[in-house]
């Protein structure tokens, strides 16, 4: 057992029908670990490509709509900065929230999971193929964005549906 | 991401395990200080190894200076529980220091796959007799509270370290694609 878990889930009308181990955190996400764990600035790339400093007083939070999806089929590299292609147009963010549970066995608690979701419709009028999936978040200021994961994947999002596109942390013993 | 955690005794690797787990100051602090703390109305409050207790703000994080309060400790206790706040049973040993090591992981094209951190302390048994040792843990200092706090622990079967024998106990966080 992986002391932190991250997985990937896609949920349609409530019902899972992808669930999947991510590959990893990227080395951005590693490099803000460096720096929140060994109070060291670090240097991280946005999904710009630019290079930004990371202190590690910097704040970091999520964006309005944390996990994106894509279109590109390169494989997942540590230092993805970026999704491929990121679907811009054809879809809405109908909500994104993060939450927690706890993961209990019997009446013991064991851990904690954190879900990241956002939940699209598809309005493009056709079927999209999606081949990425990963989460941004805000470090240093609102205006930084940075990817935190990126895995592969394959799903059918199908025109006018609403599907919940999540990762989920999960920290236990 | 995972956690591993090693001991050496007098230089010779005896152990190299995944580690059971960080604890729940460990989940706190990801889901507070990376995921919106209380924007989304999580707790946000750590206990340190005395006890007290203080929330997570934008400003908390963690180092591993070389000093008295932090390190990876060892103890002679066996349990192991999510909201452990210290180890159960602290061995006072000598130590020695505490070391950091960042280390890339590459494939034979030299291309970046992951990384290993390490967190290691050396102690040494100056007590005069045998101890055993049945649990270490990870405590770190917080740097915005000057509080130390236990983010990792793990039991296992004894191991004895005799007078005048060193130990080095080591926590290894790796991510890797």
């Amino acid at each position: 057992m992986d002391t932190v878990n991250l997985y990937y889930r896609i949920k349609e009308e409530g019902k899972v029908v992808l669930f999947e181990k991510s590959n990893s955190f990227t080395c951005q996400m590693g490099n803000i670990f460096d720096s929140l764990f060994l109070d060291q600035t670090r240097y991280i790339k946005d999904i710009g490509g630019n290079t930004r400093t990371f202190y590690p007083y910097n704040g970091v939070d999520v964006p309005s709509s944390p996990v994106v999806i894509g279109t590109g089929t390169t494989t997942v590299q540590y230092c993805d900065y970026k999704l491929e292609s990121k679907i811009t147009s054809g879809i809405t963010k109908i909500s994104s929230t993060v939450y927690t549970e706890d993961i209990n066995e019997g009446s013991v608690k064991v851990g904690e999971i954190i879900v990241i979701n956002t939940t699209y419709q598809n309005n493009s009028a056709t079927d999209i193929q999606v081949k990425e999936i990963g989460f941004e978040f805000n470090a240093i200021s609102s205006s930084y964005v940075f990817l935190g994961a990126r895995d592969n994947i394959d799903y059918i999002f199908r025109d006018s549906s609403i599907v919940a596109f999540e990762y989920i942390m999960e920290v236990r013993l | 991401m995972q956690l591993f955690f090693g001991i050496k005794k007098d230089g010779e690797l005896i152990k190299y395990e995944k580690s059971k787990s960080f604890v729940r100051n460990a989940a706190r602090f990801f889901k507070c200080r990376l995921f919106g703390g209380g924007r989304y109305g999580f707790t946000c409050t750590l206990f340190a190894v005395d006890s007290t207790s203080f929330g997570v703000t934008s400003r908390t994080r963690f180092n591993f200076p070389d000093d008295a309060n932090t390190g990876v400790f060892i103890g002679n206790g066996n349990s192991l529980d999510w909201e452990d706040y210290d180890l159960t049973s602290r061995l006072s040993l000598t130590k020695q220091s505490n070391s950091f090591d960042n280390q890339d992981i590459v494939d034979g094209s030299g291309n970046l796959l992951g990384r290993y951190r390490s967190y290691t302390t050396v102690w040494k048994n100056e007590t005069g007799s045998a101890v055993q040792v049945t649990e270490i843990g990870l405590v770190m200092h917080e740097a915005d509270t000057n509080k130390y706090v236990l983010l990792a622990k793990d039991v296992f079967d004894p191991i004895t370290v005799e007078d005048g024998s060193t130990i080095q106990p080591f926590y290894q966080l790796k991510t890797l694609v």
